[in-house]
């Protein structure tokens, strides 16, 4: 496939992470803009055209949202797009910034993404709610972890893997997020699996520590054509592969066990980015960890390893941040170690790749080599999987 | 394709609500401009490249996407820049007098409020009125602790 | 690197630290059901489980739909099933749809309903077969499995409003 333009990533910014920010929705927008382009070395007028990801506007509790963000996010005046695919919104809005930019048809693209939750009240799960079907599903009393435990139970039931290994996502993501400079209080700490899984019950078998938390926050790319990037940096960061995939909602009718939809976007993208063997080619990922089981659901999707295989990895280390012969996986400590603001998050993933690849990551870098890494976002009702491959 | 309905009494619909409410935080700046408020002043953010007042304040310049830090109390009084009169409520009931909205902006300044305008002849409304704030006797830190507008007096 | 954001406490809230205002909206909507499912929750009301197939691949699918969305075509038979089936997945909640706790756990499932094609579930909830309510996790654990074969309870026919809430749970059934 040819493109007219490859795309580069030049900078990147990042709110804190907090349960409740002070801030107004556009006020956190603005404050990642602004860092992710002081990175890139740009003003806004080097900014040819703006995306803006956020979630569904019942969160922030401003309808359309995207145009309220609008000026926040540095879109004034400028080719302005807001996209939206739920959880899998941060790594989607890259993509959208990445065919801006790849068609040929502008310089620049600043990506930001938002989200207040906090705003929701008496609790964002009111919101969630309107996920289900409102005929066959809603009158039934549902709450946003019930689809979370039905597919958990069956992805362990199938492959036949114990709370107690699922338990070490959340102890691996949870000790990671101790490094992050955004992380929301409260929520990255040293736990043991004990501790993890003996935590309060929620909705069997998701217990509190294996959920990642309501947040708010922002987050922000800026991507720039080759010809742009070149005249700004000499090492710029480049956009290897998108890829992006949307299952039915039926999903009662779907076997939660495995996420084609994940698989068949990151083959995508590993087709753009002419990568054989992932295995060996992807030298650190993040995949979307909302709750613990999903983080080992998405790396099989991803096929960093074979169905089943993904806890059995985990065991022996192989997805750790010190790891010498496997491929760290969340090691900005992930939604359960930083938190989940959710459109944020999925940019969050995005931005910590940008940065284990520049090498820039600080006490997050992964201890072997990264010359490549993917980000990984999903969403909706348990139905598509966004995927972005940087690399040097 | 699909089958003919024959009888309406089949056809069905299903009843629900959103529920839940919202509470939004005034953010940095407006929690300076309503706390200033409180104090019966108005306060615009001045953006330090292009020098351009903003009111409601905001921590940035939406052209030039600096941050705003610089916040400066206006003492001049707003003119109508645009109104409206309602006759009818939410409702549809006709007002007994008609309410005046109108939309105020400060001499050199960007943006504006809208507001409420009344101790006024309908006659004597127009661009260019310049008119004072009402005031709350106990402010409660929202736009209402501006009772109302009236012309300048 | 800086990174912004101001934090608030709960207390800031009700300390009036902050300044901050509520909304509190109201939106009421009537769902039109559209044909398949108006069909379907007539069957509840009779105390019937009707799917749909597809003339391409084959398919019964439950929820019914007017369309394949695999095949991309018109679905064109209801098919009569029956009000039973095997538990896909399943989960012991203690949170209830406003994210409150529950003291004592309710239990969803995902149901393969008989008669449809294979992987073809509803969601619903499982009872305890003689008391209802679960005492605790360890009780469902010990009488539920992926695989449990479960029953249909349907509200008495004088009740039902043609609703999925007709059914008023599953309970699980030995094997014949």
């Amino acid at each position: 496939m040819h493109f007219p333009q490859k795309v580069a990533v030049l900078g990147a910014g990042l709110t804190k992470f907090m349960r409740r920010a002070q801030e107004t929705p556009k006020e956190l927008a603005f404050e990642a803009a602004k860092m992710a382009l002081d990175e890139a070395g740009l003003t806004i007028d080097d900014i040819d055209a703006v995306v803006l990801v956020t979630a569904p506007d019942a969160f922030d509790g401003v309808h359309m949202n995207g145009e309220y963000l609008a000026d926040g996010a540095g879109g004034s005046k400028k080719p302005y797009m807001r996209s939206f695919v739920g959880g899998g919104s941060g790594v989607f809005g890259i993509i959208n910034g990445w065919y801006h930019i790849a068609s040929g048809h502008f310089r620049t693209c600043l990506v930001v993404a938002e989200e207040k939750m906090s705003s929701s009240m008496p609790h964002p799960q009111g919101t969630f709610n309107a996920i289900y079907d409102q005929f066959t599903e809603r009158p039934l009393g549902v709450n946003l972890l019930w689809i979370f435990s039905l597919e958990m139970n069956r992805y362990m039931s199938v492959h036949k893997v114990p709370l107690e290994t699922i338990a070490l996502v959340a102890k691996k993501n949870k000790k990671n997020g101790l490094d992050h400079p955004c992380t929301q209080a409260g929520i990255a700490g040293d736990y043991t699996v004990e501790e993890i899984v003996n935590s309060e019950i929620m909705c069997w078998p998701v217990t509190r520590l294996m959920v990642s938390t309501v947040s708010d926050g922002a987050g922000a790319l800026v991507l720039a054509s080759e010809d742009f990037a070149k005249k700004v940096t000499d090492k710029p960061i480049w956009i290897e592969g998108v890829g992006w995939c949307l299952d039915t909602s039926y999903w009662t009718n779907r076997d939660l066990y495995y996420p084609k939809y994940v698989e068949y976007a990151a083959r995508m993208a590993y087709d753009m980015a002419g990568i054989k063997d992932p295995r060996k080619e992807i030298h650190v990922v993040e995949p979307y960890d909302p709750f613990a089981y999903k983080e080992l659901h998405h790396l099989e999707g991803l096929l960093l390893a074979d169905k089943g295989e993904a806890p059995k990895l985990l065991e022996k280390g192989f997805w750790d941040r010190d790891t010498e012969t496997g491929i760290p996986s969340s090691p900005s400590g992930g939604l359960l170690g930083v938190g989940n603001p959710i459109a944020a998050a999925g940019l969050m993933k995005v931005a910590e790749i940008f940065w284990q690849v520049k090498g820039t990551a600080g006490k997050r870098q992964a201890k072997r080599e990264v010359k490549r890494g993917l980000a990984q976002a999903w969403g909706d009702l348990m139905q598509v999987g966004t995927v972005v491959i940087l690399g040097k | 394709m699909f089958e003919k309905i024959e009888k309406f009494d089949k056809i069905r619909v299903w009843k629900g609500e959103k529920t839940g409410w919202h509470r939004y935080t005034y953010g940095i700046a407006g929690e300076m401009f309503f706390r200033k408020l409180m104090e019966k002043k108005f306060v615009a953010g001045k953006c330090p490249e292009c020098e351009r007042l903003f009111i409601p304040p905001r921590i940035y310049c939406e052209d030039c996407f600096v941050e705003i830090k610089e916040f400066v109390e206006i003492k001049e009084l707003p003119r109508v820049y645009s109104f409206t009169f309602l006759f009818k409520d939410l409702e549809d009931n006709l007002l007994k007098e008609p309410e005046i909205v109108v939309f105020l902006k400060w001499d050199n300044i960007e943006g504006g409020l809208i507001h409420r305008l009344k101790e006024v002849n309908i006659e004597d409304v127009n661009f260019g009125l310049v008119v004072e704030p009402v005031f709350k006797e106990k402010p409660e830190g929202n736009i209402n602790d501006i009772l109302y507008w009236r012309p300048k007096k | 690197m800086e990174f912004k954001g101001k934090s608030l406490k709960d207390r800031d809230f009700k300390e009036k630290n902050i300044l901050y205002t509520d909304w509190h909206v109201k939106a009421h909507y009537a769902w039109d059901c559209g044909v398949a499912l108006s069909k379907f929750f007539e069957g509840l009301k009779e105390g019937k489980l009707y799917g749909r197939s597809c003339p391409e691949c084959g398919r019964v699918v439950i929820p019914p739909r007017m369309f394949c969305e695999l095949c991309f075509k018109p679905t064109d038979k209801w098919v009569l099933l029956k009000d039973e089936g095997r538990i896909n997945t399943f989960s012991v909640s203690y949170v209830n749809t406003d994210a409150s706790r529950r003291e004592k756990p309710n239990v969803p499932a995902v149901i393969e309903i008989e008669g449809a094609s294979e992987g073809m579930g509803i969601l619903h909830l499982v009872a305890h077969p003689e008391k209802i309510e679960w005492e605790n996790l360890e009780e469902v654990l010990s009488m539920i499995k992926i695989g449990t074969k479960v029953k249909a309870v349907w509200k008495p026919s004088n009740e039902r409003e043609g609703a999925i809430t007709d059914i008023k749970y599953f309970v699980p059934v030995k094997e014949e």
